[in-house]
Protein backbone atom coordinates (compact mmCIF):
# COMPACT_ATOMS: atom_id res chain seq x y z
CA UNK A 1 0.00 0.00 0.00
CA UNK A 2 1.49 3.45 -1.04
CA UNK A 3 0.40 6.55 0.64
CA UNK A 4 1.19 10.26 -0.10
CA UNK A 5 -0.44 13.31 0.38
CA UNK A 6 0.04 14.51 -3.27
CA UNK A 7 -2.22 13.90 -5.98
CA UNK A 8 -0.30 11.38 -7.46
CA UNK A 9 1.89 8.52 -6.69
CA UNK A 10 5.35 9.86 -8.09
CA UNK A 11 6.74 7.77 -11.36
CA UNK A 12 2.90 6.03 -11.53
CA UNK A 13 -0.59 6.57 -13.34
CA UNK A 14 -3.58 6.01 -11.97
CA UNK A 15 -5.98 3.86 -13.28
CA UNK A 16 -9.12 3.57 -11.35
CA UNK A 17 -10.43 6.16 -8.79
CA UNK A 18 -12.99 4.05 -5.42
CA UNK A 19 -13.80 7.09 -3.72
CA UNK A 20 -13.10 8.27 -0.37
CA UNK A 21 -11.49 6.43 2.50
CA UNK A 22 -11.31 7.49 6.01
CA UNK A 23 -10.22 6.07 9.49
CA UNK A 24 -11.00 7.47 12.43
CA UNK A 25 -9.97 6.72 16.21
CA UNK A 26 -10.74 8.39 19.42
CA UNK A 27 -8.33 8.08 22.47
CA UNK A 28 -8.95 9.24 26.05
CA UNK A 29 -6.01 9.81 28.19
CA UNK A 30 -4.38 7.77 31.19
CA UNK A 31 -5.25 8.85 34.36
CA UNK A 32 -2.09 6.71 35.34
CA UNK A 33 0.01 8.87 32.99
CA UNK A 34 -1.43 11.84 33.66
CA UNK A 35 0.21 12.26 37.12
CA UNK A 36 3.75 12.37 35.39
CA UNK A 37 2.08 15.16 33.00
CA UNK A 38 0.86 17.19 35.51
CA UNK A 39 4.46 17.05 37.37
CA UNK A 40 5.66 18.20 33.86
CA UNK A 41 3.16 20.60 33.61
CA UNK A 42 5.09 22.69 36.45
CA UNK A 43 8.18 23.31 34.70
CA UNK A 44 7.42 22.69 30.94
CA UNK A 45 8.80 20.04 28.64
CA UNK A 46 8.34 17.26 26.47
CA UNK A 47 4.78 15.08 27.53
CA UNK A 48 6.74 11.84 25.86
CA UNK A 49 3.96 9.34 26.81
CA UNK A 50 1.49 11.75 25.31
CA UNK A 51 3.83 11.89 22.07
CA UNK A 52 3.78 8.02 22.23
CA UNK A 53 0.19 7.95 22.74
CA UNK A 54 -0.79 10.30 19.45
CA UNK A 55 1.37 8.27 17.27
CA UNK A 56 -0.15 5.08 18.15
CA UNK A 57 -3.50 6.67 17.75
CA UNK A 58 -2.99 8.02 14.23
CA UNK A 59 -0.91 4.64 13.42
CA UNK A 60 -4.45 3.35 13.99
CA UNK A 61 -6.32 5.60 12.04
CA UNK A 62 -4.23 5.08 9.04
CA UNK A 63 -4.26 1.64 9.59
CA UNK A 64 -7.86 1.61 9.35
CA UNK A 65 -8.13 3.81 6.51
CA UNK A 66 -5.97 0.75 4.54
CA UNK A 67 -7.84 -2.10 5.73
CA UNK A 68 -10.55 0.14 4.09
CA UNK A 69 -8.90 0.58 0.61
CA UNK A 70 -7.99 -2.99 0.77
CA UNK A 71 -11.54 -4.13 0.63
CA UNK A 72 -12.24 -1.69 -2.34
CA UNK A 73 -9.35 -3.43 -4.33
CA UNK A 74 -7.19 -0.36 -3.97
CA UNK A 75 -3.37 -0.58 -3.76
CA UNK A 76 -2.51 2.84 -3.05
CA UNK A 77 -4.07 6.38 -1.12
CA UNK A 78 -3.53 9.65 -2.56
CA UNK A 79 -4.13 13.12 -1.31
CA UNK A 80 -4.58 12.06 2.77
CA UNK A 81 -5.36 14.76 5.17
CA UNK A 82 -5.15 14.23 9.24
CA UNK A 83 -7.83 16.06 11.16
CA UNK A 84 -7.95 16.58 14.95
CA UNK A 85 -11.19 17.42 17.00
CA UNK A 86 -11.90 16.89 20.67
CA UNK A 87 -15.18 14.73 21.26
CA UNK A 88 -15.21 15.06 25.37
CA UNK A 89 -13.42 16.57 27.96
CA UNK A 90 -9.89 14.87 28.29
CA UNK A 91 -10.43 12.99 24.74
CA UNK A 92 -8.98 13.70 20.82
CA UNK A 93 -10.53 12.00 18.13
CA UNK A 94 -7.63 11.27 15.41
CA UNK A 95 -9.17 11.52 11.53
CA UNK A 96 -7.36 10.40 8.59
CA UNK A 97 -8.50 10.70 5.03
CA UNK A 98 -7.62 9.98 1.42
CA UNK A 99 -8.64 8.80 -2.05
CA UNK A 100 -8.50 5.48 -2.58
CA UNK A 101 -6.82 4.90 -6.32
CA UNK A 102 -5.00 1.71 -8.44
CA UNK A 103 -2.27 2.66 -9.95
CA UNK A 104 0.28 0.89 -12.27
CA UNK B 1 -3.34 32.85 57.40
CA UNK B 2 -4.39 29.80 55.40
CA UNK B 3 -4.94 31.89 52.11
CA UNK B 4 -0.95 33.71 52.51
CA UNK B 5 0.29 30.83 52.80
CA UNK B 6 -1.59 29.37 49.63
CA UNK B 7 -0.54 32.72 47.96
CA UNK B 8 3.22 32.13 49.01
CA UNK B 9 3.24 28.67 47.76
CA UNK B 10 2.02 29.98 44.52
CA UNK B 11 4.17 32.58 44.00
CA UNK B 12 7.30 30.25 45.23
CA UNK B 13 5.70 28.19 42.12
CA UNK B 14 5.76 30.83 39.71
CA UNK B 15 9.26 32.24 39.91
CA UNK B 16 10.93 28.46 40.59
CA UNK B 17 8.56 27.55 37.16
CA UNK B 18 9.94 30.76 35.51
CA UNK B 19 14.04 29.47 36.30
CA UNK B 20 13.21 26.35 35.45
CA UNK B 21 10.89 26.81 31.96
CA UNK B 22 13.42 29.91 30.95
CA UNK B 23 15.89 27.60 31.31
CA UNK B 24 14.02 24.37 29.70
CA UNK B 25 13.43 26.83 26.93
CA UNK B 26 16.51 27.84 26.36
CA UNK B 27 18.16 24.30 26.19
CA UNK B 28 15.32 22.89 23.44
CA UNK B 29 15.46 26.26 21.16
CA UNK B 30 19.93 25.58 20.78
CA UNK B 31 19.18 22.26 20.60
CA UNK B 32 16.54 22.90 17.34
CA UNK B 33 18.85 24.96 16.04
CA UNK B 34 21.78 22.73 15.87
CA UNK B 35 19.20 19.55 14.56
CA UNK B 36 18.10 22.10 11.67
CA UNK B 37 21.64 23.60 10.50
CA UNK B 38 22.62 19.16 10.69
CA UNK B 39 19.44 18.71 8.37
CA UNK B 40 19.47 21.41 6.06
CA UNK B 41 20.53 19.34 3.19
CA UNK B 42 17.52 17.83 3.01
CA UNK B 43 15.10 20.45 1.51
CA UNK B 44 11.32 20.63 2.58
CA UNK B 45 8.71 22.40 1.02
CA UNK B 46 5.08 23.43 0.47
CA UNK B 47 4.97 22.63 -3.04
CA UNK B 48 3.65 19.76 -4.70
CA UNK B 49 5.67 19.42 -7.44
CA UNK B 50 9.34 18.12 -7.49
CA UNK B 51 12.61 18.30 -10.06
CA UNK B 52 11.40 16.41 -12.54
CA UNK B 53 13.96 12.93 -12.20
CA UNK B 54 12.77 9.29 -12.14
CA UNK B 55 11.31 8.38 -8.57
CA UNK B 56 12.27 5.33 -7.57
CA UNK B 57 10.06 6.10 -4.28
CA UNK B 58 7.17 8.04 -2.55
CA UNK B 59 5.66 7.66 0.85
CA UNK B 60 3.83 9.50 3.84
CA UNK B 61 6.14 10.34 6.71
CA UNK B 62 5.16 12.15 9.51
CA UNK B 63 6.30 13.69 13.00
CA UNK B 64 4.44 14.77 15.96
CA UNK B 65 5.62 15.81 19.80
CA UNK B 66 3.61 17.00 22.74
CA UNK B 67 5.09 20.38 24.62
CA UNK B 68 3.70 20.97 27.80
CA UNK B 69 3.16 24.20 29.14
CA UNK B 70 4.17 25.40 32.69
CA UNK B 71 2.99 27.53 35.60
CA UNK B 72 4.48 30.42 34.70
CA UNK B 73 3.40 30.61 31.40
CA UNK B 74 -0.18 29.22 32.20
CA UNK B 75 -0.57 32.27 35.08
CA UNK B 76 1.19 34.91 32.39
CA UNK B 77 -1.34 33.73 29.78
CA UNK B 78 -4.14 33.95 31.87
CA UNK B 79 -3.04 37.68 33.52
CA UNK B 80 -2.61 38.75 29.58
CA UNK B 81 -5.86 37.81 28.47
CA UNK B 82 -7.70 39.33 31.45
CA UNK B 83 -6.19 42.29 29.47
CA UNK B 84 -6.67 41.62 26.25
CA UNK B 85 -2.85 41.36 25.61
CA UNK B 86 -0.49 39.43 23.37
CA UNK B 87 0.24 36.12 24.71
CA UNK B 88 4.17 36.16 24.43
CA UNK B 89 5.06 32.99 26.12
CA UNK B 90 2.70 30.68 24.17
CA UNK B 91 4.37 31.90 21.26
CA UNK B 92 7.20 30.47 21.79
CA UNK B 93 5.41 27.28 22.93
CA UNK B 94 3.98 26.71 19.57
CA UNK B 95 7.18 27.65 17.93
CA UNK B 96 8.98 24.84 19.58
CA UNK B 97 6.32 22.41 19.14
CA UNK B 98 5.83 22.80 15.29
CA UNK B 99 9.95 23.44 14.57
CA UNK B 100 10.19 19.78 16.73
CA UNK B 101 7.43 18.04 14.58
CA UNK B 102 9.25 18.80 11.42
CA UNK B 103 12.75 17.82 12.70
CA UNK B 104 11.32 14.75 13.41
CA UNK B 105 9.86 14.09 10.41
CA UNK B 106 13.31 15.14 8.82
CA UNK B 107 15.22 12.73 11.12
CA UNK B 108 12.78 9.51 10.31
CA UNK B 109 13.41 9.90 6.81
CA UNK B 110 17.23 11.33 6.60
CA UNK B 111 18.47 9.54 3.70
CA UNK B 112 15.31 10.90 1.18
CA UNK B 113 16.14 13.48 -1.27
CA UNK B 114 13.89 16.01 -0.44
CA UNK B 115 10.21 16.33 0.98
CA UNK B 116 7.50 17.89 -0.51
CA UNK B 117 3.75 18.77 0.55
CA UNK B 118 4.54 19.70 4.17
CA UNK B 119 1.60 20.29 6.26
CA UNK B 120 2.00 21.35 9.24
CA UNK B 121 -1.18 21.07 11.98
CA UNK B 122 -1.76 21.72 15.99
CA UNK B 123 -4.20 20.69 18.62
CA UNK B 124 -4.53 21.73 21.85
CA UNK B 125 -4.84 18.99 24.44
CA UNK B 126 -6.53 19.53 28.19
CA UNK B 127 -9.45 21.95 28.91
CA UNK B 128 -10.79 24.64 26.99
CA UNK B 129 -9.79 27.24 29.35
CA UNK B 130 -6.28 26.10 30.54
CA UNK B 131 -3.60 26.01 28.21
CA UNK B 132 -1.73 23.04 29.08
CA UNK B 133 -0.12 21.87 26.06
CA UNK B 134 0.10 21.88 22.45
CA UNK B 135 0.65 18.58 20.24
CA UNK B 136 2.40 19.28 16.78
CA UNK B 137 2.26 17.39 13.67
CA UNK B 138 4.01 17.96 10.82
CA UNK B 139 3.40 15.11 7.36
CA UNK B 140 4.09 15.55 3.94
CA UNK B 141 5.65 13.25 1.36
CA UNK B 142 9.25 11.77 0.89
CA UNK B 143 10.47 11.15 -2.05
CA UNK B 144 13.34 9.18 -3.22
CA UNK B 145 15.04 10.23 -6.63
CA UNK B 146 16.77 6.88 -8.58
CA UNK B 147 20.32 6.94 -7.95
Amino acid sequence: MEITNIETIPSKTITTHYGLVCGSTVRSKNAFKDVGASFKNMFGGELKSYTQLLNETRQQAIDRMVEQALQLGANAIVNVRFATSDVATGAAEIYVYGTAVKVQ
Amino acid sequence: MENLIAFGISVVFFCVSYFIGTQNEKAHYAEIIKREKALVHLPTTTFKTYDPLPVAQSRLVMGNVMIASDFFKDTTAKLASFFGMRIFVAESLVDRARREAILRMKESVSDADTIINVRVDTCKIGDRQKMSGVEALAYGTAIYFQK
